[in-house]
């Protein structure tokens, strides 16, 4: 096992690698990196295999190499000592890797060549005040035509707790302008202009992010790198690499910015979050008006400020907006340096002559106290409604008020109170009626069987099944048919139990004889109709007088 | 016993008799009628007072509350108004009239409405808007019905009767749900705080004793007993204290 920098000594900015290797196994695993106060060292990456196999003197021999190639970037000068990594291999076998040094020396060829600087527009700012950085740097404009590459080195880029990044107004003029990494993902558009300093002439580039602050604290803008040279194209035809041959490294001053919370003493009780410096302006769609018209008032407050951060003012919640209705808001617009807002508002009466003004107070953070802007009176003439009442505040008509209604001027005619039954009867119907179906049904079912049984259902509709057939029947055996699977349902038998079958008497003592004589009759004529293929002398109300007379039997 | 309850709805006669003597009574009424017009209120109120005693019909009963409350109204006894319009829809439970003095009255006095709208209310006003006499009948026709579902039941079986039965079970359960309201609130002897803005509650009655609680105005309490100057109420939560007795005001209660 081995562990090596690729680079013992290098320059404030410069990145160097720390390779480990492992050979002579497949199963290794890294399972710590060291970590060095000062330096970045990671992330590891996954390892690079490699199996080597040979023959040596006539005897086979195979080995395997596993590589991590770790990047280590400084963030200060000095001499760095890098303890052992943590490696295990074949399992459980735990190994560490020797002790490094690593010496970072400040670019002095770069500091004069370079130029960087990190300007905060205050050091000092108060909780959700906004403020912006502005980054220049550069390098000697001697050297324009061997630089050909530059990136930037920022620790806290994308990555700053206790601010969020705002739109700002820095859009570099389309001929003075170019690209930039930053941390080697993030590119960004500079303006590139020359500038004198320090007895030289630079290539300055420029760049301006606005913040707003979210939370008390400090935010640290240090360790930042800005990094130039030159790159050369390597490699054949098929490959392309770009080799570094020259670069150098700048180093921005140590910057902090200090974030306080706002001051509580002053603060106004409607204080809805604006910090800056302001000013308003205030402007209506039309200033003559119906009582009762909508008028758009449109309030735009403008300058430094943190402008998509506060709370607008609200006129429902202003007494001096009482002789008007605020139907609500609408945000027109809103941006790092402006926000418009739009109130719909309609006066009551015609007696409302002026728009009073919209105050906004604020934290001015230049003057440290509490401020308000306000708009001015706007005024408007309301005409009144043509035979229209005035409304209220509560939209009851002013003119007129709610009353008592009259007294009764007689006493309602005499009459008894209405006939009662009685509490205990109520109570003994509720406990009557349950018992009595209980018995009854239990009676009955007893007698005469479950009446929702598939005999009972189709007993009680055979009157209505014989009267369905008779009217589809087309001849005298269709009717013998509908008439035996009446007597069936009837009598809770089969069909075939009425075939040739007439009624005796003597066996149905319920049934009258005549009924009894009617019937075998009425199945005579029929059967000898039905087999005899000849027309039946009997109609279908016979049929059924006959059926109707048999159910009456008790059949 | 259908065909006979069908047979009394049918004649419905007034079974009981007519007071022997309404005249002086409604000689009363329209005298103080006349001292109302004249804007005479306290004497109107005094005469109408004179005949709550007398052996009037729940509607004549209802007639005199609705008086006497407009009566307090226009002598500024917001209170006493409530107390009295609140008398009347008790009275009468469906008599807008009534409702509408008592809504104005109670917002006259700083009190919340008698209907606030929400569901409690409404299920309350629901059981307090039939008579005991409307109830007791509505119970008889739920359970008719329950007994006509039941027999084709009995008679027919099946699902679908089942069915039937169970919902008219519901339907009878549901209509003597008056009933059930109005009986366990029928031993009742409501009053009301009529003094602004609350009534306050004693242990004891006595004048020396520290207050207790009080008891806002316009709200219902029950009479438990009384002394001479004095009464024992207990409140809707279950405490129970002594008020001035010209705090309270009694309700008409529920006929029978």
């Amino acid at each position: 096992m081995s562990a090596r920098l690729s680079q013992g000594i290098i320059k404030l900015g410069a990145q160097v690698h720390l390779e480990i290797e492992v050979e002579g196994t497949e199963q290794a695993v890294l399972e710590s990196l060291p970590e060095v106060n000062g330096l970045t060292i990671g992330p590891a990456g996954r390892p690079n295999r490699q199996f080597y196999q040979s023959w040596v003197n006539g005897r086979y021999q195979s080995s395997t190499r596993v590589t991590w190639v770790v990047p280590v970037r400084p963030f200060g000068t000095g001499e760095f000592e890098i303890p052992p990594a943590t490696l295990r291999v074949d399992g459980n076998r735990r190994v560490e890797t020797r002790r490094l040094t690593l010496t970072v020396v400040e670019d002095l060829r770069g500091a004069e060549l370079g130029l960087f600087e990190i300007q905060p527009s205050s050091t000092f700012v108060v909780e959700g005040q906004p403020f912006s950085i502005e980054l220049r740097f550069g390098f000697d404009s001697a050297l324009d035509r061997s630089i050909n590459y530059a990136n930037l080195s920022l620790p806290w880029w994308g990555a700053l707790s206790g601010a969020v990044p705002v739109e700002t107004t820095f859009v570099p003029p389309e001929d003075a302008r170019t690209e930039i990494l930053i941390n080697g993902d993030h590119r960004v558009n500079v303006q590139v202009e020359r500038t004198e300093e320090r007895g030289r002439s630079f290539v300055l580039f420029r760049y301006r992010q606005g913040y707003v602050a979210t939370r008390t604290g400090t935010l640290d803008l240090s360790g930042n790198i800005f990094e130039f040279g030159r790159v050369v194209d390597s490699g054949g035809f098929l490959t392309s690499r770009r080799k570094k041959v020259e670069s150098y490294y700048v180093r921005s001053p140590e910057l902090e910015v200090e974030v306080v919370p706002l001051p509580e003493e002053g603060r106004p009780f409607d204080f809805g979050g604006a910090i800056g410096s302001l000013d308003v302006r205030a402007e209506t769609d039309t200033r003559d008006v119906t009582a009762g018209d909508s008028i758009k008032l449109t309030v735009e407050w403008h300058g430094a400020g943190n402008f998509e951060f506060f709370d607008v003012p609200d006129p429902s919640r202003d007494d001096a907006f009482n002789g008007f209705r605020v139907y609500g808001s609408t945000e027109e617009s809103k941006g790092f340096d402006h926000r418009r807002v739009v109130y719909d508002l309609a006066p009551l009466s015609a007696e409302v002559d002026r728009i009073p003004p919209v105050e906004l107070p604020y934290y001015d953070p230049q003057e440290g106290s509490y401020a308000s802007v306000a708009t001015s009176e706007i005024p408007i003439r309301v005409r009144p409604l043509e035979s229209a009442i005035q409304l209220g505040d509560d939209g009851h008509d002013d003119r007129f008020a709610p009353d008592l209604t009259d007294i009764h001027s007689s006493l309602p005619a005499a009459r008894g109170s209405l006939v009662r039954p009685g509490t205990r009867a109520v109570a003994a119907l509720w406990v009557g009626v349950p018992c009595l179906w209980l018995v009854g049904r239990t009676a009955f079912r007893r007698r005469r069987g479950d009446p929702d049984a598939p005999l009972e259902r189709r007993r009680r509709k055979a009157r209505r099944e014989l009267a369905r057939r008779l009217r589809r029947a087309h001849d005298a055996r269709e009717e013998l048919e509908a008439l035996q699977a009446f007597l069936a349902a009837r009598t809770k038998e089969a069909d075939q139990a009425w075939v040739g079958r007439g009624l005796d008497p003597s066996a149905e003592p319920a049934l009258e004889e005549d009924t009894a004589r009617e019937f075998n009759e009425l199945v005579g004529d029929l059967e000898a109709a039905a087999y005899g293929q000849r027309a039946s002398s009997r109609n279908r109300r016979d049929v059924l007088r006959v059926a109707d007379r048999l159910i009456a039997g008790g059949l | 016993m259908f065909v006979f309850l069908a047979l009394l709805l049918a004649v419905a006669p007034d079974v009981l008799p007519v007071p022997a003597d309404r005249s002086a009574s409604e000689l009363t009424f329209q005298t103080a009628v006349d001292a109302y017009r004249r804007g005479d209120f306290a004497s109107a109120e005094t005469m109408w007072r004179s005949l709550w005693d007398e052996p009037l019909d729940v509607d004549a009963r209802a007639t005199l509350a609705h008086n006497l409350g407009n009566a307090a109204f226009r002598q500024e006894d917001s209170l006493a108004a409530v107390a009295w319009f609140t008398s009347a829809t008790r009275l009468r439970p469906r008599d807008a009239e009534a409702w509408a003095n008592l809504e104005f009255a109670r917002a006259d006095a700083g009190v919340g409405p008698a209907d606030s709208g929400d569901l409690t209310s409404t299920s309350r006003r629901l059981m307090e808007s039939v008579t005991p006499a409307e109830a007791e009948w509505i119970a008889c026709g739920g359970v008719l019905l329950l007994a006509l579902a039941l027999i084709v039941e009995a008679l027919r079986g099946g699902l679908l009767w089942r069915r039937a039965a169970w919902s008219a079970l519901l339907l009878a359960l549901g209509s003597a749900t008056p009933l059930l309201w109005s009986l366990s609130r029928a031993q009742s002897d409501p009053h009301m705080i009529v003094r602004s803005p609350s009534a306050q509650l004693r242990s004891e009655p006595r004048e020396d004793l520290p207050p207790i609680g009080e008891v806002g105005a316009a709200e219902v309490v029950e009479r438990i007993d009384e002394l001479p100057g004095w009464t024992r109420i207990q409140r809707g939560g279950g405490a129970r204290g002594w008020v001035r007795q010209s705090s309270v005001a009694p309700i008409a209660r529920r006929e029978g």
